[in-house]
């Protein structure tokens, strides 16, 4: 997905990293590869995380760690949303994750009968 | 305000790259700028509303610019478009 957006906009992705949820790690190894990638994406204005399926075991490790950092997440990532993030990743957490349910929502249209 | 049609002419039609090519010309310009197709108009400036145009090849689009260097961007734009976004095909 990194990979296609970055194709799309022609430049590297800097300071967005993706992060692939094992199965086999359970919430008991306390998401400890998560929390460094927040740690070490922070520049000191917080992170927002873009998660996959709602309810999902990844949206539910995160939702765990909003507490103990400066983050916000929103679910339902798509094509669209990451775009949009990225075109406004200098704004406010709060700004940025409206931003990207606003891009996300945009980006799922129905065409055809 | 002032406007310009443009066929899009290229294969894949308006597509990601070729949007964000549209917005990075348009962007470069100090003006506010419109893409339109159809009853739809968007922000130049805006590479999902661009992309939500749904513009595939044959689509006529419409371009409204208000500002200093209206036409200048207005230009640019349609000789981008006419050039297939810089492809081959």
């Amino acid at each position: 997905m990194l990979e296609v957006a970055e194709f799309i906009l022609d430049r590297p992705l800097t300071g967005i990293r993706f992060i692939s949820f094992d199965q086999s790690e359970s919430h008991s190894t306390g998401g400890e590869e998560l929390k460094a990638a927040i740690r070490e994406s922070d520049e000191g204005d917080g992170v927002l995380i873009l998660t996959d399926l709602i309810g999902a075991s990844p949206a539910n490790l995160v939702a765990e760690l909003l507490q103990e950092f400066q983050a916000s997440m929103v679910t339902g990532i798509n094509m669209a949303m990451l775009l949009r993030v990225w075109n406004y990743r200098n704004q406010s957490l709060t700004a940025l994750a409206s931003k990207a349910v606003e891009g996300g929502k945009r980006g799922i249209e129905a065409y055809g009968s | 305000m002032i406007s310009g049609t443009v066929t899009i002419v290229n294969k894949l039609g308006l597509h990601a790259r070729a949007a964000t090519r549209l917005v990075n010309c348009a962007s470069a310009f100090e003006c506010e700028l419109w893409i339109g197709n159809g009853e739809k108009s968007v922000n130049g400036k805006s590479i999902m509303g661009i992309l939500t145009l749904a513009a595939s090849r044959g689509t006529d689009l419409t371009i409204e610019a208000d500002g200093m260097d209206k036409k200048e961007a207005i230009e640019s734009i349609i000789e981008l478009v006419k050039n297939r976004f810089g492809e081959d095909e």
